[in-house]
């Protein structure tokens, strides 16, 4: 198998030149020659082993970048559709809002007073609460809310109940106590 | 025998003879030299593709702390001096401006910037006029007070329900009422401050 006479006068290239080069070489780092073959040297088992581990290397680095990836592009988006913020200043901004009721003008919270005490005028304070509600909250296909409820009550008697929308399991909601017995409860659905 | 050229022939330059014991370990200085400017500039780009992705967290999370500073700010902004109705209204209420002050404030230069933030305005949302903006001609028949915009006037809106409040006359009566209207307090923030 090794050529060991020549009679070439040029040297050959043999396999005896390969087993007193290539195999005595003792790279720890993969050669050139595994990732682009020049094919000037017969094939070893040596260079094969190279390739295989270079490939290896390649693999590895691939799967470590693929989990920084995965880490790295993972949302943190943790907006909300409504904060709460938000409820609390509705109730507190809608409370103030004057209306026109019996030639006179009050606020929606001395309507509500009106209509728990003396009964009157409930019927003008669910109309402009349902509009107010309509104007601040709109439900549409399109609208991230889903829909509404409020209610105002006092341990006795519900004065007030208005509900729009579905109901779903997120939501965020806001209750005050407008006097020493009324309690208003609003809570919107996302 | 010597050669009679005058340049030097390519396989000198590039010797492509690699058998030769001497030529063989050239060979391998060579291919260590590019195995590793392949590494290093795999390694570059690996960096590189690191340090975009950093830098694309820190602008992620100064967008963050803007917005949160801009929540903190659009909660609190209604009691602000600037604003805030004070006692001139019903009985002190809490998120309540005063609109007659939001129109002052509308053309004071002095304010463009101190608060920090793209825009402000405040936009009527019960009862609705025709959704014009408000000036001294058309004031209160209107519904869009601008009273700060940025040169850009873009950005993220954060917003916050008030009542915008005035003081009205009956005509008939000559009674001045407080007329208080459900309004939305929008701050805008990173469109150019």
């Amino acid at each position: 198998m090794i050529k060991r006479r020549n009679n070439r006068g040029t040297r050959a290239l043999t396999s005896n030149w390969k087993d007193k080069t290539l195999l005595k070489s003792k790279r720890s780092t993969p050669a050139l020659t595994s990732a682009v073959n020049f094919n000037f040297c017969p094939k070893s088992k040596r260079s094969q082993e190279e390739m295989v581990g270079f490939a290896v290397i390649i693999v590895i680095v691939a799967v470590i970048i693929l989990v920084f990836l995965g880490f790295a592009l993972q949302k943190n988006d943790n907006k909300e559709i409504i904060e709460s913020y938000e409820i609390e200043s509705f109730i507190q901004a809608m409370m103030q809002v004057t209306i026109d009721y019996n030639y006179q003008k009050i606020s929606i919270r001395e309507l509500i007073k009106e209509c728990d005490f003396y009964g009157d005028g409930c019927e003008e304070l669910k109309s402009e609460l349902e509009k107010v509600l309509e104007q601040s909250w709109s439900i549409q296909e399109a609208s991230k809310i889903k829909g509404y409820f409020l209610k105002i009550y006092t341990p006795d008697k519900e004065i007030l109940n208005i509900t729009k929308g579905n109901e779903s399991n997120t939501y965020k909601g806001y209750s005050q106590k407008l006097t020493e017995d009324v309690i208003i409860v609003f809570q919107v659905f996302y | 025998m010597k050669s009679k050229r005058s340049t030097p022939a390519l396989t000198s330059v590039v010797n492509f003879n690699f058998c030769p014991k001497s030529k063989l370990s050239q060979v391998k200085i060579q291919q260590t030299a590019f195995m590793l400017i392949a590494v290093t500039l795999f390694f570059i780009l690996i960096g590189l593709f690191v340090l975009g992705i950093v830098y694309s967290g820190i602008k992620k999370t100064a967008e963050n702390l803007d917005e949160k500073n801009v929540m903190l700010l659009v909660s609190k902004l209604a009691s602000s001096p600037e604003f805030s109705c004070g006692g001139a209204f019903n009985s002190g209420e809490i998120n309540c401006i005063d609109a007659d002050k939001a129109m002052v404030l509308k053309d004071k230069k002095e304010y463009n910037g101190f608060w920090g933030v793209s825009a402000i305005e405040i936009r009527k949302i019960y009862p609705v006029n025709e959704g014009q903006e408000c000036s001294i001609e058309n004031y209160p028949e209107c519904d869009l007070i601008k009273i700060y915009s940025g040169e850009t006037g873009q950005g993220n809106y954060i917003s916050n329900f008030v009542s915008l409040c005035r003081k009205e006359k009956i005509e008939e009566t000559e009674r001045v009422y407080d007329k208080c209207e459900l309004a939305k307090l929008l701050v805008a923030y990173g469109g150019g401050e």
